[in-house]
C-alpha cells in the first residue's frame, strides 16, 4: 500500500482575517455537504471532500509507468482564518490485473486508485512522485490542487488584497511501507521554488489499514506543509526587512504583517493525535521547525524593543 | 480526537448523521404514466393483481435471505412533475382500494416533483435541498483512459454518458478530407460497445426542468436511504392526512398510507414494473454508477445492516433490482 499528496499552502486572498461564517462559506465547495470547523486549540475548517475520476499511468522509476484506474479526492483548508490549503492525494493498492472494470466499483472506495497491472516497485512509484518536475506532478495532482484553491480564492467576498505578499509552497508527500526498517522513519526536504518533499515510511503495512490512522497521516502531510509555509514566510519577511542593516524603526514597520497575521499561528500537531505524534517528534529533532520559528520570532521581537528604546 | 487520557470535542467538527429506521426491501409497486393515472378502478384491479404474483415470490426470496419475517415496504411513485395527475382525494383511495383488494399492503405514495424541488415548510424555508440538485453535485463521470486530475473528462452540461462520444461532426476544412465517422465507445465494454448518452435535465425559459431519468435515479437513491442534506435525512414519511387535498403540492414528499407500515427506506429496492420503462432504467443504473455516496452514510447503513445479518454490496447499484414484467397495459402497451 502507497499513498501520494500534494498539498499547496498559501495567504487566504482577503485583507482581514476570514470569521469562522467567511470560512464555511467560502469552503462550500460541494453543495448539501457541511463544511467542518475547529475553534480550538486554533480556528481551523475544512471543506467536503471532492473526487475526480482518473485513468492514467505513473511513473515507476526506471520501469514502465503503471496504470492506475480509480478517484483522487481533494479538499481546502483554512486555518487561523489566513492561511489556506488544497490538499490532494490518493492510496494506492493493487487492482486485478488486466482490465479496468466498471465504474461503479471505483466509486464505492473514494480516494483509491487501482493498478491495471501489478506494481512490483511501489517505492519507485513513490521516489517518482518525490522526484517529478516541479510543473508535472503525478496523476495532474498538482493542477487539480490549483483548480481547487482557484474555487476558492475567486469566492465573491473576499477582497483579493492579502496583508502582505508571500510566495505558495508545494509540498509533496508519499507513505509507504518500508519492510527492511524497524520503526517510522520520515524524510524532509527543501527544493527548490517553493518545492517540499516528505516521505513517511512505516515497518509493518498492518499500520496502513485503519482508516483513522489513514486520515491522520494525511492530515500530519497537511500540517507540516502549514508550518513549513509559515516558517518560509517569516523568514523571507525577515530577510526583506533589512534588519541588521536599517533602522530599526523601518524594520519593524516591515515586519508589522509577521506580527500581526503569523506569529500567533505556530502551533504544530494542534489537531493530531497518537499515530501522527511520533514523525513530528522525529521532525522536530532534524530539521527542528519550532528552534527556528522561536530564534526568529524573538529576534522580530527583540527589534521591535530595540525600535522603541532609539525612539 | 483522543490523547493521552483526555478527550475534546467540537459539535461543528463532528460529521452527525441522521439514521434512519430501514426496512429490508422496498418494492415499488409499477411505473405509470399520467394517462394511466386517470383510468377507472378495474384498470388498477388488474395491474395490482399482476403485481401481486411477484411480490410473494420477492416476499420469499428476502425471507430466505434475512432468515426470519423480512421488514418489507412497499411504494408508489405519482408523477406530478411532468403533468398534472388526478387530484389525491381521487387518486389514492382509488389505489389504495386496488391494492386491497388483491392481498397487497400499499403502504407508501411519494409525488415524484419532491424529488425534483426543495421541500419547504408552511411558512416557505427550506427542510430539505433538492434531492436532484444533492445528486447532481456527487456526480464524479467516468475517465476515459488517458484521463489525469488535471484534465476532468469533457463535460457536456446536462448529460452524462457511459464512454466516448463520437467527434463532432459536420466540421470540414478546406482542402481536407471529411473526418470519418468513429462510432461511439463504451468505456468498460465486455467485448463490445453499448453506448450511452443520457440527458440529465433541459433549460428551457431558465428553468431547468429534469429528465425522467435523473428523478428515476433520485429516486432509488432516496428509498435506499442514501441521500442526506448536511446529515439530515430528505424526503422522510409523513402519515397521511385525514383529509385528502386536491392538489399534490400540499402532501408531504412521502405520505404513508398505511399506519403499521415498515419504514419507506430500506437496505435493498426492488421495482416492478412493465418492460417498457426498461431504457429509462438503464438509465438510472448508468446514472446511479457515476454517483458518489457520503462514505460515511453508507458506512453506517452497511453496519445496520450487518448487524441484522445481511451483507450488502459494495456498489448502490447492486442493492437495486428489477422485474420487467406484464403488469397490465401502460400508455396503451402490452398484452394487457
Amino acid at each position: 500500500m502507497l499513498a501520494l499528496g500534494e498539498v499547496q499552502t498559501t495567504t487566504l486572498a482577503h485583507a482581514a482575517e476570514a470569521s469562522p461564517a467567511v470560512a464555511e462559506q467560502v469552503l462550500s465547495l460541494v453543495r448539501g455537504e457541511r463544511v467542518r470547523t475547529l475553534t480550538r486549540p486554533i480556528s481551523y475548517a475544512v471543506s467536503p471532500d471532492l473526487f475526480v475520476g482518473v485513468d492514467c499511468r505513473i511513473p515507476v522509476g526506471n520501469a514502465t509507468p503503471v496504470r492506475v484506474v480509480g478517484t483522487v479526492t481533494g479538499r481546502v483548508a483554512l486555518t487561523g482564518g489566513r492561511v489556506l490549503q488544497g490538499s490532494v492525494g490518493a492510496w494506492v493498492v493493487p487492482g486485478p490485473t488486466g482490465n479496468r472494470r466498471p465504474w461503479a466499483h471505483y466509486l464505492a472506495s473514494p480516494g483509491i486508485v487501482e493498478t491495471v497491472a501489478r506494481c512490483t516497485d511501489p517505492v519507485g512509484a513513490a521516489d517518482a512522485h518525490l522526484a517529478a518536475a516541479r510543473s508535472s506532478s503525478t496523476m495532474g495532482m498538482g493542477v487539480y490542487c490549483n483548480r481547487l484553491l482557484a474555487a476558492v480564492q475567486q469566492y465573491q467576498d473576499l477582497d483579493g488584497r492579502p496583508p502582505f505578499t508571500t510566495r505558495r509552497t508545494t509540498l509533496r508527500w508519499v507513505v509507504h511501507v518500508d519492510d527492511g526498517s524497524t520503526g517510522e522513519r520520515v524524510e524532509f526536504a527543501i527544493e527548490e521554488d517553493g518545492l517540499r518533499t516528505l516521505r513517511l515510511t512505516v515497518p509493518d503495512p498492518e499500520h496502513l489499514t485503519s482508516a483513522v490512522v489513514r486520515e491522520e497521516l494525511v492530515a500530519l502531510c497537511e500540517d507540516v506543509a502549514l508550518h513549513d509555509w509559515l516558517l518560509t514566510s517569516l523568514l523571507s519577511l525577515l530577510e526583506r526587512s533589512r534588519i541588521g542593516s536599517d533602522h530599526p524603526a523601518a524594520v519593524v514597520r516591515r515586519l508589522r504583517p509577521a506580527i500581526e497575521h503569523l506569529v500567533h499561528l505556530w502551533m504544530p500537531a494542534a489537531r493530531l493525535s497518537g499515530p501522527a505524534l511520533g514523525f513530528w517528534d522525529k521532525l522536530e529533532r532534524r530539521p527542528g521547525m519550532s528552534r527556528q520559528w522561536n530564534t526568529s520570532v524573538r529576534r522580530i521581537r527583540d527589534q521591535v524593543a530595540l525600535s522603541g528604546l532609539l525612539q | 480526537m483522543t490523547g493521552q487520557g483526555a478527550q475534546f470535542q467540537e459539535s461543528t467538527a463532528r460529521r452527525t448523521l441522521e439514521s434512519l429506521p430501514m426496512s429490508h426491501l422496498s418494492i415499488e409497486l409499477g411505473h405509470y404514466y399520467s394517462d394511466d393515472l386517470d383510468n377507472d378502478d378495474a384498470y388498477f384491479d388488474l395491474q395490482f393483481r399482476q403485481l401481486g404474483h411477484w411480490f410473494g415470490a420477492a416476499s420469499a426470496a428476502m425471507t430466505e435471505l434475512v432468515g426470519r419475517r423480512p421488514r418489507i415496504s412497499t411504494c408508489f411513485l405519482v408523477d406530478d412533475y411532468f403533468t398534472e395527475p388526478p387530484p389525491p382525494s381521487v387518486l389514492i383511495p382509488k389505489l389504495v382500494s386496488a391494492a386491497g383488494n388483491n392481498d397487497i399492503e400499499l403502504d407508501y405514495i411519494a409525488r415524484e416533483s419532491s424529488c425534483a424541488a426543495a421541500y419547504r415548510n408552511a411558512d416557505g424555508d427550506v427542510i430539505s435541498d433538492s434531492p436532484a440538485k444533492l445528486t447532481e453535485a456527487k456526480l464524479v463521470e467516468e475517465p476515459p483512459p488517458g484521463t489525469t486530475a488535471a484534465r476532468p473528462p469533457v463535460h457536456q452540461t446536462g448529460w452524462l454518458s457511459n464512454g466516448q462520444r463520437s467527434p463532432a461532426s459536420g466540421r470540414y476544412e478546406a482542402m481536407k478530407p471529411p473526418e470519418p465517422w468513429r462510432p461511439p465507445r463504451q468505456n468498460v465494454a465486455f467485448r463490445h460497445s453499448i453506448f450511452a448518452d443520457i440527458q440529465l435535465w433541459e433549460t428551457a425559459n431558465g428553468r431547468r426542468e429534469w429528465s425522467c431519468a435523473m428523478l428515476a435515479a433520485v429516486w432509488q437513491l432516496v428509498r435506499l436511504g442514501l441521500l442526506r442534506d448536511r446529515g439530515r435525512c430528505v424526503a422522510a414519511a409523513e402519515p397521511v392526512p385525514d383529509r385528502l387535498p386536491d392538489s399534490w403540492g400540499k402532501l408531504p414528499p412521502v405520505v404513508r398510507v398505511n399506519p403499521r407500515a415498515t419504514p419507506f427506506n430500506a437496505y435493498r429496492t426492488l421495482t416492478v414494473c412493465a418492460p417498457i420503462f426498461l431504457h429509462v432504467e438503464h438509465a438510472v443504473r448508468t446514472i446511479l454508477e457515476r454517483v458518489v455516496v457520503d462514505p460515511a452514510v453508507v458506512e453506517e447503513v452497511d453496519r445496520r445492516a450487518a448487524a441484522e445479518g445481511l451483507r450488502l454490496a459494495d456498489s448502490v447499484v447492486d442493492r437495486i433490482e428489477y422485474l420487467f414484467v406484464d403488469t397490465g397495459p401502460v400508455r396503451d402497451v402490452g398484452a394487457g
